[in-house]
């Protein structure tokens, strides 16, 4: 798979980019910040888009597994007193071990009920880190100060980059290999690939695992780039946007979660220098494109998928040939 | 004492589960109607607060109660006016409209009225603010909400089992296309449902904007509750949404006499639980179609 990668035509322009991408903000202080942002929401909304458009589940509240990165990375560090690279790797370990644990349990309901509990598993992640105040420290969270070697924004900006990439590159690996091909069978034609004998629950526990383990990286990063884990993470407003980088770039596609999130990222700078209501921006835009765009920018003639066409199977309306 | 603190208590979790109960039978109304989850019910209940909050020191708490949830429901008429094209998508497009729909109307609220904490006085009625019982105080108000709601509770299922309104919901959602053949005009009857959920959001926020602080991020808070007790009682069964409504309630006032922090937990817990076993809800059945 990697030779194949290599011989890939365009790989020189990857590399280009990539070394565009990392010098470019050396001459950019007061960008840096807004782009390690882009770079790290990014991976939350293309480990989303492995859920959401590769596999055509319904992950409403993917903002508990950023908030779970978040927090354990934060707990191990600042009150467990852990250095930092035990903390990455221990509060990672924790956050496999979680995901596989709500994923086992999503993954019991199909379609709308996997949605359901989804949101479920956010409203309690939310609600335990409001009151349990002695571990998550409640309204204020737990702050996590960015060692020496890191303090640097530019610095940071490329350790970040560096995660980033690395993780782009285990998920496009994954995704475009036969696993990942039957991981889009799952949204073409779910009953099929069961036909076909294939146990579709252990691949989308696969699916839901990993994607629960990126966003848990990006929650790292995030809380190292703001400087805590907050309760903010896990609410509604960050999941949402989330989705939305992935439906304005594009969810069928890999690179258009990674296109929403430099957007939408850009755009929640700008209007905040003007406005303090960016989640009402944030909905207009929502509205504006379910309505509108539903096919993203990078869209793929894809008319009979299940997310871009009609609605789901267990839909009673549906059911009953509407 | 310890008995009186309980049914106080009690009193406290029957009167805000009521509350909460009017609140869901919208979106259990319209997801059983339209097939529909309104996340922006949250928005629309603190809407019914804030516009209680405008329209009290002017009309009184009565006339608040009767005009705030028109005003409610008529941004719900707009809202489903929106909604008209995603009625055949899938359900995750119609989630994420009413999703935006309510940040818009968070932050407008933030904008009218600012982000300061709002009260409501309570209303007096029978000249006294309390009734003096087992040796403790009484706030009248938690009996009014509780007639109110119970009002409410028997006035709907009036409307769906007497009135013609009611019937011709029962059959949009037991077979919309007969109703259609019919001739009768569901798109209409789409709106009026949807602002008729709406309206009960309002209903919900006047009833329960003298007991709580009005500050618009609340609606999260409040729409989390909604949705817990909803998929409680199961997602199309008002009935269901009702019983669950007091057992949240209820949990939730008499855990916090008795337990630490994670009494907060078992709401969410429960409705954990009802999904991976009973789906359908909890107390989803003869009222099921």
């Amino acid at each position: 798979m990697i030779q194949q990668l290599l011989r890939h035509k365009s790989i020189a322009i990857l590399i280009v980019g990539i070394a565009i991408l990392a010098i470019v903000p050396a001459w950019l202080p007061n960008w840096v910040q807004m782009i390690t942002q882009i770079a790290i929401f990014a991976l939350f909304a293309t480990s989303l888009n492995i859920e959401m458009g590769f596999a055509g589940m319904m992950p409403i509240g993917q903002g508990t597994f950023l908030g779970l990165g978040a927090y354990a990375f934060a707990i191990l560090f600042s009150k467990a007193g852990f250095s930092l690279w035990l903390a990455i790797v221990l509060g990672l370990v924790v956050c496999i071990i979680l995901n596989a644990i709500i994923g086992w349990l999503c993954l019991r309901g199909r379609a709308m009920t996997f949605g359901l509990l989804h949101m479920a598993f956010n409203i309690l992640f939310s609600t335990m880190v409001y009151k349990w105040i002695n571990l998550t420290g409640g309204d204020t969270g737990i702050t996590t100060p960015r060692p020496d070697f890191l303090a640097n924004n530019y610095y940071y900006f490329l350790a970040v980059l560096g995660v980033v990439l690395v993780c782009y590159l285990i998920m496009w690996i994954i995704l475009s290999s036969p696993f990942g091909k039957v991981a889009q069978g799952l949204r073409e034609n779910e009953e099929r690939l069961i036909f076909l004998g294939i146990n579709t629950k252990n691949y989308q526990l696969v699916l839901f695992v990993m994607a629960g383990f990126f966003s848990a990286v990006a929650g790292i990063l995030l809380s190292l780039l703001n400087g805590g884990a907050y309760p903010a993470y896990s609410a509604m407003l960050y999941s949402a946007e989330a989705m939305m980088m992935c439906l304005i770039g594009g969810a069928f596609s890999f690179w258009g979660p990674t296109l929403g999130a430099g957007l939408v990222v850009l755009f929640s700078n700008v209007v905040s220098m003007y406005t303090q209501y960016w989640q009402g921006t944030m909905g207009v835009i929502m509205v504006a494109v379910v309505l509108g765009f539903r096919g993203g920018i990078l869209k793929k003639a894809k008319r009979h998928s299940k997310l871009a066409d009609a609605g789901n199977k267990t839909d009673p309306a549906v059911a009953k040939g509407v | 004492m310890e008995i009186s603190s309980f049914v106080r208590q009690l009193l406290v979790g029957i009167s805000s589960g009521m509350i909460t109960f009017v609140g869901a039978a919208g979106v259990s109304l319209v997801c059983s109607g339209m097939n529909l989850l309104n996340f922006a019910q949250g928005a629309f209940m603190m809407l019914g607060a804030f516009l209680a909050f405008s329209l009290v020191p002017i009309l009184g708490f009565w006339w608040a109660l009767l005009i705030a949830p028109l005003g409610v429901a008529a941004v719900g008429g707009l809202v489903e006016f929106l909604l008209r094209p995603l009625y055949r998508k899938n359900m995750l497009y119609q989630l994420i409209l009413t999703m935006g729909i309510g940040f818009v109307m968070i932050d407008a609220m933030q904008l009218i009225w600012g982000p300061f904490i709002k009260t409501v006085k309570t209303p007096v009625l029978f000249d006294t603010p309390s009734i003096a019982m087992l040796g403790t105080k009484f706030p009248v108000y938690y009996f009014v909400i509780i007639v109110i709601a119970g009002l409410f509770a028997i006035g709907l299922w009036l409307m769906f089992e007497r009135t013609k309104l009611g019937m011709t919901f029962r059959a949009i959602i037991s077979d919309r296309p007969m109703v259609e053949a019919l001739g009768i005009n569901v798109t209409s009857l789409y709106s009026i449902m949807f602002m008729l959920g709406v309206w009960m959001s309002g209903v919900a926020g006047v009833l329960i904007s003298p007991i709580i602080a009005i500050f618009p991020q609340k609606s999260m808070d409040i729409l989390f509750s909604i949705m817990t007790v909803i998929i409680i009682g199961g997602l199309t069964s008002m009935k269901g949404a009702f019983f669950a409504a007091l057992l949240v309630g209820i949990a939730l006032s008499l855990g916090s006499l008795y337990l630490s922090w994670f009494y907060t937990l078992l709401p969410g817990l429960l409705m954990i639980a009802v999904l991976l076993i009973r789906p359908q809800g909890l107390f989803a059945g003869s009222d099921q179609k």
